[in-house]
């Protein structure tokens, strides 16, 4: 959920977008883009944030073919598009029930603007661009109410992030490159401002924006949502650790006179704790695996018919070994903390103590007292 | 028998004060997720209320182009304002056929509508941007008349005129504009209708909501980030669904276990001349007052957590725009979700406990 602006922006590819200096991201660094790198992996788009029948919506001008050969997409069924269309990604069309032939109607982003597209098709791909409207360059410049050669950003697939950098800095332009495993390069550039996005607003006026704009949005877009998205996981992580705890100490209650039992008998306390960790590991470890499995199928399962939307954007669930493993992690840690911590509340106490038969549980309180009050 | 009844519910052992506090700790992650939600909700509002939203649109529902405004009940609207109606045609001209948008613009002032522009009732205005498609299309410049379809009708050799002189900022130049009457001639049903109300300021609320109209936010930026927010916060809800579930099942667990403790103290009760139902009161009211407890200490544990998270988050390099506000909704939510779950969970160990006399381990020895 916290990647998912720049999964947005970037995808899989490098993503080039405006520097603080002259204007750059135009047709002429397309063109040569496009013929310096592999023709058809250079997409240059412009993105346009509006609403389509009230569901907040990612519109996205662009060329098709290069588009979908950087996202991997198809068009289902093949169309041959005019100069005005639109194209839905198979997500959005299913989400809000659209289809080929059906006209919708479109807003600007950042100015006041009303538009009508009709759309051409549906399109398909396994990335969060699926749930996207895209439009023809025409349409997309009204809406973002940008120049007739300017573009937000143009996005290359290569696997030579080097050359392409270098190439950047002999075309002489002004831009932020990122992408995978790369971080965000400046060319002939300041590092994106890192002033409020409201605060751009207010200084430069009703839609008006700086030139790196789409980076300090998107950069802080993802630090909201990153902070609700963590602060939410480390929440729920506190009730996690909680309950794993609730049930350690229950349990463990049962096993105080095998303490006792096991110190009265020369057990020293490290040698506890080094058979409390033999025993409670490998449950710790199965336990954690099998619960993040259960959860991970769980959603898998609940997928088709429950979806977590951010942006406008299905928050795709995809099983990655590092989450998997560091969910594990934090489970067996959550668990042997808690059980070293009761360990040691026992190893406090005197072995005659521990092995005195008591029950578990406190004994309620008298009936006779509380009907008397 | 009410105060006996709250005297033994309201008993703390060290297991009913373990259930309030995992109440609570699920009330927490409720009211802290829904604050940090709501916190993003009022941070994006206060950008978004600051940015100025152009002209008023509205239209009934939610797509302006379905939309079917009665154009009597203009007659209601004070001020001026301009009635439009839109709607998808064909246009052949110059040699080929082209899908436009054919509009029709009336200008009310006093509650009287009247329509400038095209002059000829026949008229079809094409704008300079579709006026370029067509040439580029065709090859060659736009004719003098040409036919166009809407409605499944079609209208022949309609005069083609010069494009609008002013057009406002809201519209693309690639429209085709027509007199509203000839909308109507083509299908009174569907062309009497309006689809839009251009205003250059806001209508009353009351005003608006009587019509059935809502306004149609031009800025879209604006109508991203509330949606996307109010996303979020519509799957959080799902979050309140699950914890109720939570609670349910701690309630069930620890009032089970509590009228198993207690099933001797039960069968005293029953002979001291209790009723069943007198029984069942006491379990269930130990649940709620377990839940009531545990959302009072989760609401404000949820309401501290939030504001860590928040104040926390600059230092760790998440600058945000998170303004957090009393959270009335998230603590009115969590404390319906605790007591609902609590009494939920709660009515089958105090059913029990009602007639546990009739079993064998309740029987005093």
């Amino acid at each position: 959920m916290p990647g998912v602006p720049s999964q947005i922006l970037a995808g899989d590819a490098y993503v080039i977008t405006q520097g603080s200096g002259r204007l750059s991201i135009n047709t002429s660094l397309a063109e040569n883009l496009t013929r310096q790198f592999a023709a058809g992996k250079v997409s240059p788009e412009i993105l346009s944030l509006g609403t389509l029948r009230g569901e907040p919506v990612l519109i996205r001008a662009v060329k098709p073919d290069a588009f979908f050969a950087v996202e991997g997409a198809e068009s289902v069924p093949s169309v041959t598009l005019g100069d005005r269309w639109a194209l839905v990604g198979e997500g959005l069309a299913g989400r809000l029930g659209l289809s080929a032939g059906d006209n919708v109607t479109l807003v600007g982003s950042v100015l006041p603007r009303i538009a009508f597209a009709p759309i051409a098709g549906v399109y398909r791909t396994a990335t969060p661009a699926n749930d996207e409207l895209l439009v023809d360059y025409g349409l997309g410049r009204f809406l973002a109410g940008l120049g007739s050669a300017s573009f937000h950003s143009i996005r290359v697939k290569t696997s030579d992030p080097d050359a392409l950098l270098a190439f950047l800095r002999g075309f002489g332009a002004s831009a932020h490159v990122s992408g995978p495993g790369m971080p965000r390069v400046d060319i002939a550039s300041s590092p994106p401002t890192d002033e409020r996005v409201a605060n751009l607003i207010l200084r430069t006026g009703t839609g008006g924006s700086a030139n790196d704009y789409l980076t300090t949005a998107v950069g802080e877009a993802s630090a909201s949502v990153r902070v609700v998205a963590y602060g939410i996981a480390g929440l729920l992580a506190l009730l996690t650790a909680f309950g794993i705890h609730a049930v350690q100490r229950r349990a463990f209650a049962d096993r105080l006179p095998v303490v006792g039992v096991l110190r009265a008998v020369g057990a020293g306390n490290r040698w506890m704790r080094r058979r409390f960790l033999v025993e409670s590991l490998p449950l710790a470890v199965a336990a954690g695996v099998i619960g993040a499995a259960l959860g991970f199928l769980g959603e898998a399962r609940l997928q088709p018919n429950a979806t977590l939307l951010v942006f406008g954007h299905e928050v795709l669930v995809t099983f990655d070994p590092l989450t998997f493993a560091l969910i594990v992690l934090a489970i067996v840690a959550m668990s042997t903390l808690s059980g070293l911590g009761l360990l040691q509340a026992a190893l406090r106490e005197r072995p005659s103590v521990s092995i005195r038969e008591a029950p578990a549980v406190e004994p309620p309180q008298s009936l006779e007292a509380v009907l008397r009050g | 028998m009410a105060r006996p009844i709250l005297r033994l519910a309201t008993r703390i052992t060290r297991r009913t004060r373990a259930t309030a506090v995992a109440i609570a700790f699920a009330c927490m992650v409720l009211v802290g997720a829904l604050s940090l939600a709501d916190g993003l909700a009022n941070g994006i509002a206060s950008v978004a209320d600051r940015i100025g939203a152009g002209p008023a649109v509205y239209i009934r529902g939610d797509e302006l182009l379905s939309s079917d405004i009665d154009p009597v009940a203009l007659g209601n609207l004070t001020g001026d304002f301009v009635a439009m109606r839109v709607h998808p045609a064909e246009l052949e001209t110059s040699g080929i056929a082209i899908a436009v948008i054919a509009v029709a613009l009336e200008s009310y002032r006093m509650g009287i509508g009247t329509t400038w522009f095209p002059a000829g009732a026949n008229d079809v205005s094409l704008d300079v941007g579709l006026r370029s498609r067509i040439a580029a299309a065709s090859g060659i410049p736009v004719g003098t008349s040409g036919n166009l379809s809407v409605f499944g009708r079609r209208l022949t050799d309609l005069p083609i005129v010069a494009p609008p002189t002013n057009r406002s900022e809201l519209f693309p130049d690639d429209w085709a504009y027509v007199r509203a009457d000839l909308f109507v001639a083509m299908s009174p049903s569907q062309g009497g209708t309006v689809q839009a109300i251009l205003r250059d300021g806001p209508l009353d609320p009351a005003l608006a909501a009587s019509l059935g109209l809502s306004r149609l936010e031009t800025i879209g930026a604006v109508g991203f980030v509330r949606g996307s927010v109010a996303e979020v916060q519509s799957s959080l809800r799902i979050l309140a669904l699950v914890i109720a579930v939570v609670i349910g099942l701690i309630v069930y667990a620890a009032m089970s276990l509590e009228v198993h403790a207690r099933s001797r103290e039960i069968a005293i009760l029953r002979s001291l001349g209790a009723s069943p139902a007198a029984v069942a009161r006491v379990y269930e009211a130990q649940a709620l007052v377990l839940a009531l407890a545990g959302a009072i200490l989760g609401s404000a544990l949820g309401i501290v957590a939030a504001h860590a998270v928040v104040s926390f988050a600059p230092l760790l390099g998440l600058p945000n725009l998170i303004l957090l506000s009393p959270p009335v909704t998230p603590v009115g939510l969590a404390f319906a979700v605790a007591i609902l779950a609590a009494a939920v969970g709660g009515i089958v160990p105090s059913r029990r406990a009602a007639i546990l006399t009739n079993t064998r381990e309740a029987a005093p020895s």
